[in-house]
């Protein structure tokens, strides 16, 4: 059957398929969360995610994450995963400075805190508590 | 340090971009354009996750033929 002719030809949610098929792989999932929990706006360093995301899956701050322990993880982020969350508009990536932040689209945003819950307000898989000693 | 790590430490298209920067002689992100331009990299590591033995998939990178086997090892070869 001809399903293309059944999707909404206004466009309005045509950015929802490559955000889900974005948030089906568990660290691009982890990687938006990272950048949705950030309270600086400024655009995070590359580096900086891939030692957070590493410091995430051990429970550890991240200060006891080397180099050398999330640079294979960096090297994916790179290759994989935030060219596919760019294609997806969920991001902008600064693909030469290394930088990458949340993208400002409302509509993106929204549809976002829709299929990633788990902020504070559900405590998700992590479980972190921050500043709760 | 000569080979490309087995299949059950690297994925296929982790053990790609290191096999064709070691072949370039630069390091992994320094590697352009990302790999995800070029082929699925979850594609690749999902077509031999589930217990095939055999098969290959080639594809070009960077001025490479890449071949990827159902064992996980990676051959890069310069492109013709």
């Amino acid at each position: 059957m001809d399903t293309e002719s059944a999707r909404p030809e206004t466009g309005e949610a045509e950015f929802l398929e490559p955000l889900t098929e974005s948030l089906s792989n568990p660290e691009r999932r982890s990687i938006l969360r990272v950048l949705r929990d950030r309270t600086e706006s400024d655009p995070l360093p590359v580096e900086r995610l891939a030692t957070e995301l590493v410091a995430r899956d051990r429970d550890a701050p991240p200060s006891t994450v080397t180099a050398e322990q999330s640079d294979r993880r960096r090297t994916m982020l790179y290759h994989c995963h935030l060219p596919k969350l760019h294609r997806a508009a969920v991001i902008d990536w600064d693909r030469a400075g290394e930088r990458v932040s949340l993208t400002d689209r409302s509509e993106i945003r929204e549809a976002l805190s829709a299929l990633l819950p788990g902020s504070e307000s559900q405590g998700s898989s992590t479980d972190r508590r921050r500043g709760s000693s | 340090m000569t080979e490309v790590a087995s299949p059950a430490r690297l994925e296929p298209s982790q053990a790609v971009v290191e096999a064709v920067a070691k072949a370039e002689g630069v390091g992994p992100r320094e590697l352009s354009p990302p790999l995800a331009y070029v082929v699925d990299p979850d594609a690749l590591d999902s077509l031999f996750d589930r217990s095939k033995t055999d098969g290959v998939v080639r594809f070009r990178y960077c001025g490479y033929t890449v071949s990827v086997l159902a064992s996980g090892s990676v051959d890069v070869q310069t492109a013709a």
